[in-house]
Parts: C-alpha cells; structure tokens; sequence
C-alpha cells in the first residue's frame, strides 16, 4: 500500500533540488534556490512526469515563466517543447539518484500545458522547490507516495554520468 | 555527404543535435519511433542514426530493435542519446546492436566527434 511519507518526500525533494540546480547549470544558467513561494503568473510552462516503481510513486511538475526557459534555450524558441524536455531531463536526473541507490522506476513521456497562472496546492506538508532567476521563478513540485518498506539502499556511481559517452 | 537521422520527440533538442552535426552530414529527422524507422527504411544508405530512449509511439529501445532485425538497416551505427542511464536499458540497447549510449545534455563538440567516428 502506498502512502504519503513525509521523510521520503524530503528525500524527494533534495534529489529534486540539487537536479534542478544541476540541470539548468549545465545550460549555463545559475538560479537562486528559496525564493518565496509566490504563485507563477503567466505565461506559465509546465510539464508533468510521472515515475512509477514496486516501492514509490511520484508526480514532477517542472513550471516556469519565460525568463529561465529562454535562457536555457539551446536551439530556437519553443518554449513549450523546451519545457517538456527540461522535465524530461530533471526526472532522469532525480532517477539517476534514485537508481545509485537501487530504487528503480519507470517514466511517463511528459505532458505540457501553458496556463496564465499556477498556484500549487500540496497534498502534504512538503511543498514545491521554488527557484528564481533574477525575478522570475522555476517550480518543482513533486508529489512523492512510497510503500512502508520503501527504502534507500547504500550509494553506488552511475555506469554513464550526465555529458558522457560510452561507446560499445 | 554522409547523413544522419535523428530521432527525438524534442524539437529543440533535434535543433541542437543537427546544428551540432551540419558540417559533416547531411541531417534529417523524426519525431517519434514509427517515424524515425519509417524514415530508416527510406534511406538505408544512413551513416548513422541518433536514438532518443522515451519517446511518444515507439521508444527507442523497441525501434533500435526493430532496426536491427530489419536485414536492409541492421547494419546503420546508432547512438543513443538519452536522459537515462539505467544498466538495464543500456545492457538491452547493447544487445540489440547499438554503437554507443550518450546522457544529455552533451556538448555539442562532443556530439560531434562521436557522430563522426562511430557513422559508417
């Protein structure tokens, strides 16, 4: 059965924070991580993925403003396809973190919408990871259930890193 | 020239990639699975095809699959460059015949040096 866990959570959230960090840094932008947690007015980008294992079960929302999206950007302007791809990298950071501690899970293909506002109302006492970027805010929000027995196992390093190339 | 298909539901990421790849190969791209092998089919002289793992229709463990078991593009060099990198996916992409598994992002100089040594 699975249930809200408020250590997990906190755990999820660590993971979320440091690759959010990481993964708009190795786009060359440094955000500030704490920011109030004001809503995000518009235009606003999110994407949500879901993660799937036998143990644990989460939501990602990646949500920002245009300001990180377009200084992210490598290649056009497509914010909303930038936004799904962004997700699409954080969950396969924070997945990576879970793995090199033997927890496995599975990942949705991302689903992004653009709305005026977003206003997260949490389901628990662990609310969303707020960053900014001169004013304009990142949100990640991730929404964690895990089963009673749920546990991490002890550290081991990536067989690929992040930027690497194994060949075969 | 030689050319290149990449295959990755991003188009932004499909940009990148083929910006990266221009002065060597000539570029084209796909979406999604079915695409990307439907394009292969197409042009089996293919140097080289750049694989996205979670992809809408048909990801790129099951279309590397099936290019491989295809007698007329199981012969293409594919990289895959993906967000993943769980020992599974890619003990499963080497034995399906891939050349190499690449994590995003990558820098572009990087990409490209592969591109050029791993394309037939």
């Amino acid at each position: 059965m699975f249930l809200e866990r408020p250590e997990v959570s906190d755990l999820m959230k660590r993971f979320g924070t440091h690759a959010c960090l990481e993964l708009f840094g190795a786009y060359g932008v440094k955000l500030l991580h704490g920011a109030d947690d004001r809503e995000l007015s518009g235009p606003v980008f999110s994407s949500v993925i879901g993660l799937v294992g036998d143990k644990l079960r989460a939501t990602c929302l990646l949500a920002a403003t245009e300001g990180p999206l377009r200084a992210s950007c490598p290649a056009g302007e497509q914010l909303r396809d930038w936004t799904g791809e962004l997700a699409n990298q954080l969950v396969g950071r924070i997945k990576m973190q879970l793995f090199a501690r033997s927890v496995n899970v599975a990942l949705s293909t991302p689903l992004t919408l653009t709305s005026v506002r977003l206003v997260p109302l949490p389901r628990s006492n662990v609310g969303p990871i707020q960053f900014t970027l001169e004013t304009e805010p990142v949100t990640v929000w991730l929404e964690v259930q895990a089963t009673s027995d749920f546990e991490l196992g002890p550290e081991c390093l990536p067989v690929v890193s992040i930027g690497e190339l194994r060949l075969f | 020239m030689k050319k290149v298909l990449i295959v990755d539901d991003s188009d932004t990421i499909r940009r990148q990639v083929a910006a990266a790849l221009r002065s060597n190969f000539a570029v084209l791209e796909a979406a999604n699975g079915v695409d990307g092998l439907a394009c292969a089919g197409a042009n089996v002289d293919l140097s080289l095809i750049l694989l996205d793992l979670n992809m809408p229709l048909l990801n790129g463990v099951d279309m590397l699959e099936q290019l491989k078991s295809d007698l007329r593009t199981r012969e293409i060099p594919v990289l895959m460059l993906t967000t993943e990198a769980e020992p599974s996916l890619i003990d499963r992409a080497k034995r399906a015949g891939a050349s190499g598994w690449i994590v995003k992002p990558v820098k572009p100089d990087m990409l490209a040096s592969a591109a050029v040594r791993v394309a037939r």
